[in-house]
């Protein structure tokens, strides 16, 4: 979308037409989105929270200064509004023991190539705690000290969810390799195919013992 | 540490630029159109839209009765075009008497004619200047061809025939000058409708396709009342349908959909209507049709209305009957005579493409899965349908409930 189409849609919003909003709202829908995907466990609460972030820029669009990209005030609203849904929902946030994940060994994470979804869908597994850190910390870029004001939360709690949603998404990636290297050389099949075979014959064993007592 | 920053970077990498990434979706925009809309008015039609499909509803069974019952004008309209023949003589007689006296009702009348018939009449009352007996020629009738299009003035008609003779006699030379006004006064009339062709050019609706767009999928519960009857709905029987239509949304505002209704449709004819190879000692009087079919329609709607939870469309499609069980039932007017008193088919045949379909539909989401419909629809014959080869025709309203596939899927 070129600059002047953006500043004409923005001016329609701020007269309140709704054509304009709905092409903004089309335009920038996937960027929005996708900010809200990574904080939602799942899209409907995604697309929620993305129609309250963009509610503040509807009802606040001459707070914007032309002046500034606009991507980057929405992406700062979608992302604030995020944590106030978060904020909202804290209760049912928290805990999940990480005894397993602990000792997860730091193999090589640098050329991996997963896809978009998959990240996404591993990011979304996360408590909600954590996973608003980790998108704070490792995507947004705020320090642990900002984190901790913006959640009320102090520096050290930020620090260690994020350590911990760091251990479980290893872990996931993990997992997720392992589950490729299964399919890759077909180790997995082979296994798996003893076992079904095998509780299949103690079945057929068990029955056939029945019937002869 | 450096792991750590490596593991942040693939997701930092993978996930900050998502453009396109997540498909656009109409329901979010419906819930973010609602938001905005919290605290104003919502706009009226909203409160009017069930009642509007009710209204729709009542018309098309209204125009369905309206539109099929016997044609009992049609049979009315040689009798009395046989009347006019008997009138035409007078007419020619009036034609002349009138013209000369009150000259207003007989030009028009004329007008109303063809322009030819000026001619005869002027020559008719020239003739009769010279000769009375005119009054019989034949040319005269030619005229009267086109005054029997206008059936009303025959009151007249009789009144003025009293005093026929005496407006004759003293209205002879006065003839010409009346009809060569009325020759000027047909040139104006511009009788045909003219065509209007600016008017079209006006509401061009620009449609625009954006390339993000997913087909949407939705399955649906009918149920439905009809009323079914042969050629009218005069003598229609109250019948029961439930089916499972399956919709894909193909454009923007076109659906298609398709799927199978078990209908249960008995009706009720008279004999004429009943096509048989069987020969009857004697003819029943009327035949009670029970039939079972399934209903496999292909129908295409376009969607006039859409906002938020509410939609109206309407649509068109074309359905086939696999007859399952017909069973006829014969009624003789008195109980003494003898004759078959049912058939059972026993083969129940296929017929592909038998039936139109019209439908108006308006739907309401319940929430983003689920939504309730109210659909009046008209089934009219392409073809004769059923053992008895009638013209079967339907009119009725189903409800419905849908479930929309696509938000089960997560893009």
């Amino acid at each position: 979308m070129g600059e002047e189409e953006l500043h004409q849609l923005i001016g329609g919003c701020l007269k309140q037409d709704r054509k304009c909003q709905k092409m903004l709202y089309k335009a920038f829908y996937g960027f929005s989105m996708g900010i809200c995907l990574r904080y939602a466990g799942n899209r409907d609460e995604a697309a929620e929270v993305m129609n309250q972030g963009f509610f503040k820029v509807f009802t606040k669009i001459e707070s914007y200064d032309y002046g500034k990209p606009f991507k980057a005030w929405l992406g700062k609203i979608m992302v604030n509004t995020s944590i106030d849904y978060y904020r909202s929902n804290l209760k049912m946030a928290y805990a999940e023991d990480l005894e397993k994940a602990e000792h997860i060994s730091d193999g090589d994470m640098a050329d991996r190539n997963l896809r978009y979804e998959d990240l996404l869908a591993m990011v979304q597994q996360l408590p909600q705690a954590y996973r608003t850190v980790f998108n704070l910390f490792a995507i947004e870029g705020y320090t642990h000290e900002e984190i901790g004001e913006l959640l009320h939360i102090n520096a050290g709690t930020s620090k260690s969810n994020l350590h911990k949603a760091r251990q479980k998404l290893k872990q996931m990636i993990f997992e997720a390799d392992a589950m490729a290297d299964k399919r890759k050389y077909n180790g997995g099949m082979d296994f798996n195919s003893i076992v079904a075979f095998n509780g299949i014959d103690m079945n057929g064993f068990l029955f056939n013992k029945n019937t002869w007592e | 540490m450096e792991k750590d920053k490596d593991l942040d970077n693939i997701f930092k990498g993978g996930l900050e630029n998502p453009d396109g990434h997540p498909a656009y979706r109409e329901d979010d925009w419906d819930a973010m159109e609602a938001m905005l809309d919290k605290g104003k008015k919502r706009p009226g039609i909203i409160y009017w839209l069930p009642v509007l499909s009710g209204v729709a509803a009542l018309l098309l069974v209204f125009f369905g009765l309206w539109f099929f019952r016997p044609d009992v004008i049609h049979h009315q309209k040689p009798q009395q075009t046989a009347a006019n023949d008997q009138k035409a003589k007078h007419d020619s007689q009036y034609q002349l008497q009138k013209n000369p006296g009150k000259s207003g009702g007989s030009i028009q009348r004329q007008v109303v004619g063809k322009q030819d018939t000026t001619s005869p009449a002027n020559f008719a009352n020239n003739a009769t200047n010279t000769n009375y007996r005119s009054k019989n020629k034949p040319t005269l009738t030619t005229s009267a061809d086109g005054v029997r299009r206008d059936t009303t003035g025959y009151n007249q008609i009789a009144k003025n025939r009293q005093t026929s003779s005496n407006l004759v006699a003293f209205s002879q030379s006065a003839v010409i000058a009346p009809v060569t006004l009325s020759d000027k006064s047909i040139s104006p009339v511009n009788v045909l409708p003219q065509p209007n062709y600016g008017a079209s050019s006006v509401n061009r609706i620009k449609v625009k396709t954006s390339a993000a767009y997913r087909p949407q999928y939705a399955l649906s519960v009918l149920a439905s009342s009809d009323l079914n009857g042969v050629n009218s709905l005069q003598q229609s029987k109250v019948g029961t349908n439930v089916g499972l239509l399956f919709s894909a949304g193909v454009f923007k505002k076109f659906t298609i959909s398709t799927g199978a209704t078990y209908s249960a449709k008995p009706y009720m004819t008279d004999f004429a209507e009943y096509h048989t190879d069987y020969q009857f000692q004697t003819n029943p009087v009327s035949v009670q049709a029970n039939c079972r079919m399934l209903d496999i329609p292909l129908n295409i709607d376009y969607q006039l209305y859409h906002k938020r939870r509410n939609k109206f469309s309407i649509g068109t499609g074309v359905s086939s009957y696999l007859m399952l069980h017909e069973n006829y039932d014969f009624n003789y007017g008195s109980a003494t005579t003898t004759g078959p008193a049912y058939y059972n088919v026993p083969h129940p045949d296929k017929y592909f493409f038998s039936i139109l379909n019209l439908q108006a539909t308006y739907e309401r989401q319940i929430n983003s899965k689920v939504g309730i419909s109210m659909q009046p629809y008209m089934k009219l014959p392409l073809s004769n349908v059923g053992a008895s080869q009638v013209r079967l025709q339907t009119t009725g309203v189903a409800v419905g409930l849908t479930w929309n596939l696509n938000s089960l899927t997560k893009p």
